[in-house]
């Protein structure tokens, strides 16, 4: 099992930034894990809306990023008002 | 029903939910120099992480107030027994207390999310002539657009996001006279000390990934501020 699955499975709900084998970078929120993936919520982009690239996914679409593509994953600093 | 952001905050079971986290609500405790007998009201106690906190250490009269049923239900289960803590479900804006009760109100990133001179004029009515009201609330650093406001306001359901000026104008018309403004560091503003429940519904998933956006959006243009505010 992926070290991966651990970290992510129990930060369901925090917003993650990972960086894949690939060089591609994906921020959303975890939404949910499999043996094998990380599913993330996507960010609203700034251009409206929920365009996450090629996929042009929408709120609660997540994708999912398979753990062995995985080169760096860092959770995003943040706080509650 | 429209889930909305505080819907999500009580859903999560998040503690401590304002910027800073219980690491700033003690260093305001420590600092304000409390007598024993001091009486202490937390409004908008939410789930009741500082009142715990407060019962932890303190023998002081602790009351917390809060309009959202989830919210005090779990600051009940979290406070039962702990003989000096007092626990209403009421709103902030009429608060079912008499005049000059408290010597010591808090409020953590709540006001903002009241009819704020209201709110303010209700606890100017609760606390003693000596006694000390401590606002940890979201101010903009510089004043938004009307697009940015909104958006903004909309999300977290807000009626009028102030600025530091704007923040003192409206306490100083509530009857306070002294107010010293204090920023929140930024190491510690982004402290999360909370667990995610796993139980997440997509809507929170959504109601996180906005929530997210807005704070990486704004974080040059909003930030929190510690006002510490006294009538004489």
């Amino acid at each position: 099992m992926s070290r991966y699955y651990n970290m992510c499975n129990k930060n369901i709900g925090r917003p993650v930034c990972i960086r894949t084998k690939d060089g591609h970078e994906h921020r959303g929120i975890i939404r949910r894990v499999s043996t094998s993936h990380v599913f993330l919520e996507p960010m609203p982009s700034n251009l409206g809306g929920y365009g996450y690239g090629f996929w042009g996914v929408g709120p609660g679409f997540g994708w999912g990023v398979a753990f062995g593509a995985i080169a760096t994953l860092a959770f995003l600093p943040f706080f509650f008002w | 029903m429209k889930i909305k952001y505080m819907d999500m905050i009580a859903t999560l079971g998040i503690g401590g939910a304002h910027p800073g986290g219980l690491t700033i609500t003690k260093h305001i405790v420590e600092n304000l120099n409390l007598s024993t007998t001091a009486q202490i009201l937390d409004v908008g106690c939410g789930t009741g992480q500082t009142l715990a906190f407060l019962a932890e250490t303190k023998s002081n009269p602790l009351f917390g107030v809060d309009q959202h049923p989830v919210m005090i239900q779990q600051a009940k289960e979290r406070l039962q027994g702990y003989h000096n803590v007092t626990l209403h479900q009421a709103n902030i804006e009429n608060l079912p207390f008499p005049k000059a009760y408290f010597d010591v109100i808090l409020s953590e990133s709540v006001t903002a999310f009241t009819s704020i001179q209201q709110a303010l004029n209700e606890y100017a009515r609760v606390l003693n002539d000596d006694g000390v009201l401590v606002l940890i609330e979201m101010t903009a650093n510089h004043l938004l657009t009307e697009e940015e406001q909104a958006e903004i306001e909309q999300f977290y359901h807000i009626s009028k996001l102030l600025t530091e000026d704007m923040w003192c104008v409206a306490i100083e018309a509530a009857g306070f006279n002294r107010i010293s403004v204090r920023t929140i560091p930024e190491e510690l503003e982004n402290i999360v000390d909370f667990e995610l429940r796993p139980e997440l519904e997509p809507t929170h998933l959504e109601l996180m990934a906005t929530h997210y956006y807005l704070i990486d959006k704004y974080q040059d243009s909003l930030s929190a501020r510690v006002y510490y505010c006294k009538n004489k």
